[in-house]
């Protein structure tokens, strides 16, 4: 059956929408909790994480994962105990909660992979001992609680007199995300029996006015049930609780609390308190304002409430404003930030739209074409002399190239993301390691490839993970060499040159030189007698199987780790340097290219040969020095710039062209991550737009080149790779001195 | 559609929902205008036809009152079925809806 086919289709892309979802929310959740660790009073993030828990609930539901449901209504009972200011938020808590989010996400990763419906038995058995945790957490906290909202704990306990008061308000996309009110009432029904229900009308406009869509409905319920209790008709309306305004009231609520109820549904509106209150009084409230102070008298007998119901508006005694004013500005701080809170949301869902990798990949690819192709016909509006075609081909260039920066933008995201990861990360492993470490985000929003951010989450784990385990000390260790006994780990990122930085750097013992040196030599990675730099001692923790730490822990000192790091990051065309001060910390440097598919560039050519050099590396061109214009035969040398020695490499050299040398040739000064370098060329032919296009299987390990890209006119020029190419030559070069023939194994074109 | 003094009659069959709203609204309209402004006239409506009636269609019977109670004019139950009777009183408006509402001030309508 195609239909059932294409059902199962349609759910399990729902279903991975879902887990993607919640793998958003369990971030944020942990989010939360974090931030709750460091200010525990913030209601907004109380109410984040609370909502975050809900929805996973809500949507784990529909999707019939039972065991996530049933963990997390644990979860969101406690935080809405903590919500209600019922229990505070502690060290304890927290842990648990922390746990809690560890557990949700097995039991997502259990649904992930289809496992759901045999369920783990050692899930299972975290999944009650962490229950059974928050529920004890709760628990202690139990008479407090009762004594705050005595209906909601006893209800269970002793049967409830009276009815419950539920007060409803739709948001106007109600009906337009197919919430009905009025089956949410039919199912209230079943529950217990609905004594009044009043359907307000006061919102909804005339007819020539209203949009048939918004909903403006509201009501008032009073419901009446045996053994129904706040939890349970609040998940009558849970599906509601983005879309409408709801309160709930005990049968023997405090007056405080209708007071609350009718200035956060009326506000100062008199006319509005009036007609709530008749309603009220119609269906039978016997108000309980009579418990306020004598001055309240009027409001004691319905009949006196429909009196001030029409003819005066109430005029609550000065006493009982006190106690309004404290409830309902609690309320109100609560409430608006509710509403704000799910507006918000749904303003992301609005603003954000899934699209699959592939789509954009296609998108670029084709962009990248139209560049090509709208270079290629600026060369022929250049060739053809025709200023009007010349105009509209520059007019299509400038719109090609927004287009460009438009569809790259698309793949960008901000490393933030990746950075929040590491507070837990933090928190977990100096717990562990017993030692007290702040983490300090910087640049969080500086943006790289969707696609590198993902790649990069490992090494930065290792570094991280390195630095607290080897760089910072103990509290102890560090107040003996008189320095703060909280340690200091910072993630920093940044752009530069087309680049993007990110580091790591601790405020830790820094890299002993001594130790590494010995190890090295011990291995046999070095020799004894061999000089070497700060900077070359610090490269060697990147040696496989390198460890100098005496004890192994069961975060790092196997010695597996860095190797994998340098390797990772290699493979991303990026380079890592360490910086380390002894007693005072460490930095490692991350340095990654955008690679992105589309790069600007420079053009240049040596004989017939085209060479594209990404502009972001291009500081500036001069006139070929007099030094290299001596034809020796060198591959590369130095010149002197302004009185800077600076090295050149000799791109027709480097790459073995023959061929007749020009009478004036250029000098390209391009930037490498080891200084300035001069690239000598035959022509400039100034800044070009191209496709980056990687180089096929065969020629993929050519040292110097980073791929190809075809130009306007159809023919293809190479786009060097300047530490690559840099790097072989200076090897090149000493290989050149010692065995005294030349000999460069660069790829030739 | 007959019209019997000032009393014009809509008949409303098949769906009265979120689907259908927007056209009804605008056969409300019609009908609004057919039977002009003058006080006291009345728009009945014929529900029996009615296969289904969600909260968006009560909100747009609402909405009708509203709009005649601003012209001083009111709203009748010419019939009506067993299922309309039921989420009229589900929702507490069995009577209710068919209720005289007060003259608005004005301002009220947009």
């Amino acid at each position: 059956m195609t239909t059932r086919h294409d059902d199962d289709e349609i759910l399990a892309a729902a279903r991975a929408g879902f887990l993607e979802e919640a793998d958003e929310l369990l971030s944020q959740f942990e989010q939360c909790l974090l931030g709750l660790e460091t200010d525990p009073h913030d209601a907004e993030v109380i109410n984040a994480a609370f909502r975050a828990a809900h929805t996973i609930k809500g949507t784990a539901g529909l999707f019939g994962c039972d065991a996530v449901v049933g963990f997390t209504h644990e979860v969101e009972t406690l935080l809405e105990a903590v919500r209600a200011g019922h229990l505070a938020v502690d060290e304890p808590l927290i842990a648990a909660l922390l746990q809690s989010r560890d557990q949700m996400e097995r039991l997502l990763d259990e649904v992930r992979a289809g496992r759901s419906d045999t369920p783990d038995p050692e899930l299972d058995a975290i999944s009650r001992d962490l229950g059974a945790q928050l529920r004890a957490l709760l628990g202690l906290e139990a008479p407090a609680q009762q004594a705050h909202t005595s209906g909601a704990g006893t209800a269970a306990a002793a049967p409830v007199g009276g009815s419950w008061q539920i007060s409803l308000r739709f948001r106007l996309d109600a009906l337009r995300n197919g919430l009905d009110p009025l089956s949410f009432i039919r199912y209230l029904a079943t529950l217990g029996t609905v004594e009044h229900v009043t359907t307000l009308d006061e919102r909804v406009p005339g007819l020539d006015a209203l949009d048939a869509e918004d909903c403006h409905l509201g009501f008032e319920l009073r419901f009446a049930s045996d053994d129904a209790d706040r939890a349970m008709i609040e998940q009558v309306f849970e599906f509601l609780i983005d879309d409408c305004d709801l309160t709930i009231l005990e049968p023997d609520a405090p007056a405080a609390r209708w007071d609350a109820l009718l200035r956060q549904r009326c506000g100062d509106d008199d006319e509005a308190r009036a007609r709530l209150l008749a309603t009220w009084a119609a269906q039978g409230v016997a108000l309980p304002m009579r418990a306020a102070p004598a001055a309240d008298a009027a409001l004691e007998r319905p009949a006196d409430v429909e009196a001030t119901a029409t003819s005066e508006p109430l005029a609550p005694p000065a006493a009982q404003i006190e106690r309004r004013a404290a409830e309902s500005g609690e309320r109100r701080r609560n409430e608006p930030e509710r509403r704000a809170g799910s507006k918000d949301r749904r303003g992301d869902d609005a603003r954000f739209l899934r699209v699959s990798a592939d789509k954009l990949d296609r998108l670029i690819d084709l962009i990248g074409e139209l560049v090509i192709a709208g270079s290629g016909a600026q060369l022929v509006a250049q060739r053809e002399a025709s200023p009007a075609f010349l105009e509209a081909a520059q007019r299509i260039h400038d719109l090609v190239q927004e287009a460009r920066d438009g569809a790259l933008s698309l793949r960008m995201v901000p490393i933030g993301e990746t950075f929040a990861r590491f507070q837990r990360v933090v928190r977990d492993v100096s717990k562990g390691l017993g030692k007290d470490v702040e983490l300090e985000i910087t640049g969080g929003d500086t943006e790289l490839d969707k696609s590198m951010v993902e790649a990069i989450a490992d090494p930065l784990m290792h570094l991280v993970r390195n630095s607290l385990d080897h760089g910072i000390e103990s509290a102890e260790d560090r107040q003996l060499t008189g320095k703060s006994p909280r340690g200091r780990l910072a993630l920093n990122a940044y752009h530069e040159s087309g680049l993007i930085v990110i580091e790591v750097s601790d405020d830790g013992r820094g890299l002993p030189r001594e130790r590494i040196l010995a190890k090295a030599i011990e291995r046999g990675l070095v020799s004894a007698d061999q000089p070497m730099t700060d900077a070359e001692v610090n490269q060697l923790i990147f040696a496989p199987g390198f460890s100098t730490a005496e004890k192994v822990t069961d975060l790092s000192g196997r010695g597996v780790g860095m190797d994998v790091v340098k390797r990772n990051i290699d493979s991303l065309r990026g380079q890592i340097h360490i910086a380390s001060t002894p007693g005072a910390g460490t930095t490692m440097q991350i340095r990654l290219p955008l690679t992105l598919a589309i790069i600007d560039g420079f053009l240049t050519t040596v004989g017939e040969v085209h060479y594209v050099v990404p502009l972001e590396g291009v500081v500036e061109c001069i006139e070929t020095p007099p030094a290299c214009k001596s034809d020796d035969g060198r591959l590369s040398g130095c010149f002197d710039l302004r009185g800077e020695v600076l090295p050149y490499v000799d791109l027709r050299r480097a790459f073995r062209q023959d061929g007749e040398r020009p009478a004036r040739q250029s000098m390209l000064l391009v930037r490498t991550p080891t200084g300035k370098v001069g690239l000598l060329v035959d022509r400039l032919l100034g800044e070009h737009q191209t496709v980056l296009k990687p180089l096929g299987r065969v020629f993929q390990h050519l040292p110097g080149i980073a791929g190809s890209t075809v130009l306007g006119s159809g023919e293809v020029a190479l786009v060097l790779d300047l530490p690559s190419l840099v790097g072989h030559a200076a090897i090149s070069h000493a290989a050149l001195r010692r065995q005294g023939h030349a000999g460069l194994r660069l790829a030739t074109a | 559609m007959g019209t019997t003094g000032t009393t014009r009659t809509l008949r409303l069959e098949g769906e009265l929902t979120i689907q259908t709203a927007a056209d009804w609204q605008l056969a409300l309209l019609t009908s609004l205008n057919e039977l002009g402004d003058a006080p006291g006239a009345c728009l009945a409506l014929d529900l029996a036809p009615l296969a289904t009636l969600d909260s968006a269609g009560v909100q747009l019977l609402l909405a009708t009152r509203r709009s005649l109670a601003a012209r001083g004019q009111s709203m009748q139950r010419a019939a009506s079925n067993r299922g309309v009777d039921d989420v009229l009183d589900t929702l507490g408006l069995g009577d209710a809806l068919w209720a005289a509402l007060p003259v608005e001030p004005e301002g009220v309508l947009a």
